[in-house]
């Protein structure tokens, strides 16, 4: 059993702390840092209080691989191993544009997790440009 | 470089050799920033005798302590880059390799140094006139289509990979074993692998590209382009692979509007490539080099978390890279299938 407050409390109160009490005293050279700390405390939480829902969708995806009835149904891993063989082997070629739909929703809710603002832009404004959006490798 | 010192006095010998100058002052040499795979210094000299004297402004770089194995060595690098310059691609011009034994522990090169900014978020905010933007688009499309008008084989550059018979079918190859040496099961890549697979162009040319062109990598000062830099991924490949990722989203550093590097009108662009270019660029055949460059930076992404999740370089920048991934990947699943109700509707 785990004490309160929660652990999203917890970490929703340390980026808070962080934003507005912490960040307007750093120097320019450091305001980055911060920021991707504030991104990766948002991304935990919303992980924390989404998991499951994350898993349902992501379950979605088992109906895909052929295979799959003979993998035990939480193994994600294997069932994801599984799919990405029948990909390269070309089993799934016949259908390949119909599996469409089942990916965008997996990668939904991925994202839904990580980066939701993203998700909502690209669904709402697709002909728009996006801001704050993937940024660049470097 | 184990001392600053002892690079110093070598690399003053290196240019009064090279330079056949009586005397060499050394009167900067500094540590640039940038370069995870490599090290760039500013050197500025004063040069007595010889056809070099006066003030130079010129670049070292050498290789840093952690090299990526798939990138290209600085003696190659300056193979390729004797090459781009000589096809008449805007590049710093190169003057002289060191070739270590033992003296320094790596490879050096010498070229002029390029005035202007590479920052790619920079170029992307700077205020341009749309005649301005095209300017530069025009400028790069011509260096690029310049660099492009090199093809197989080469004297000199025996060491680039072999071309292959379908260069768009060697990258899923490539890219395939990328994901199973980071052995994660990633079926959004694999099926658009195969997608690419199943699709990949039946007839590519093959010459030199630059491997990573885009924005962030080249300098331009005011409006004008003024060198074209990182040549560490060159190699024998499709000519739209370069511009495919030149157009990347990922590069337009937010100006998702401009599909040529975030600064303009990828026509603009086109239109400078084929002003030097003697093949017409395939509008339609690029859209599959767009998905493949997207494809791409959903590896790179994936190698970037890797740095840190096999506690190589741990780094919260790197963790949160990896977790891009699904943005990645959904461009990548609209990108095809857009592309696919295109083809439905035509």
């Amino acid at each position: 059993m785990h004490d309160l407050p929660h652990t999203d409390d917890l970490l929703a109160i340390a980026r808070d702390t962080l934003l507005n009490e912490l960040l307007p005293h750093l120097p320019a050279t450091q305001k980055y840092s911060a920021l991707m700390v504030a991104n990766a405390m948002a991304i935990a939480s919303r992980e924390y209080r989404g998991a499951t829902a994350a898993e349902r969708a992501r379950r979605a995806l088992q109906c895909l691989a052929p295979g799959c009835t003979e993998i035990v149904a939480h193994d994600t891993h294997a069932r994801d191993q599984q799919l990405c063989q029948d990909l390269r082997n070309g089993i799934l070629d016949t259908d390949l544009v119909a599996l469409l739909p089942a990916l965008r929703a997996d990668v939904s809710s991925r994202l839904q997790v990580g980066n939701p603002k993203y998700l909502q832009q690209t669904e709402t404004l697709s002909t728009q440009p996006v801001t704050g959006g993937a940024a660049c490798p470097s | 470089m184990p001392h600053s010192q002892s690079l110093e006095s070598f690399v003053q010998d290196f240019v009064r050799d090279h330079s056949a100058a009586q005397r060499v002052r050394i009167e900067r040499l500094q540590r640039l920033g940038g370069g995870a795979i490599q090290e760039n210094y500013a050197l500025d000299l004063l040069i007595e005798g010889g056809p070099h004297a006066g003030h130079q402004a010129w670049v070292l770089r050498t290789d840093s302590p952690s090299s990526l194995a798939i990138s290209l060595g600085r003696a190659e690098e300056f193979a390729v880059l004797q090459k781009a310059f000589a096809a008449g691609a805007k590049v710093p011009e190169p003057l002289w390799l060191h070739r270590d034994q033992g003296q320094l522990g790596k490879d050096f090169y010498l070229m002029r140094r390029v005035a202007g900014n590479a920052s790619g978020r920079a170029l992307v905010r700077a205020e341009r006139s749309p005649m301005q933007r095209a300017k530069l688009l025009d400028q790069l499309g011509a260096s690029l289509a310049a660099l492009h008008s090199i093809r197989p084989p080469q004297p000199g550059l025996e060491f680039l990979d072999k071309p292959t018979a379908n260069p768009a079918l060697a990258r899923v190859a490539e890219y395939r074993a990328l994901l199973d040496q980071l052995g994660r099961p990633q079926p959004t890549l694999e099926w658009a692998l195969r997608w690419l697979e199943l699709n990949a162009p039946q007839h590519c040319v093959t010459r030199l590209v630059h491997g990573d062109f885009r924005t962030g990598n080249y300098m331009v000062e005011g409006d004008q382009l003024t060198g074209i830099l990182d040549w560490e991924f060159a190699g024998w490949s499709a000519p739209d692979e370069d511009i495919g990722w030149f157009c990347a989203r990922c590069w337009r550093f937010g100006a998702f509007d401009r599909e040529a590097g975030g600064i303009g009108a990828l026509e603009d662009f086109l239109s400078g490539y084929e002003r030097i270019s003697d093949t017409p660029v395939d509008r339609k055949g690029l859209a599959y080099w767009r998905i493949m460059a997207t494809l791409r930076w959903a590896i790179i992404a994936l190698l970037q978390a890797e740095r840190h999740l096999s506690g190589e370089q741990p780094s919260l920048e790197l963790a949160l890279t990896g977790r891009m991934l699904p943005e990645i990947e959904l461009d990548l699943l609209d990108e095809i299938s857009a592309l696919e109700q295109e083809r439905r509707h035509a």
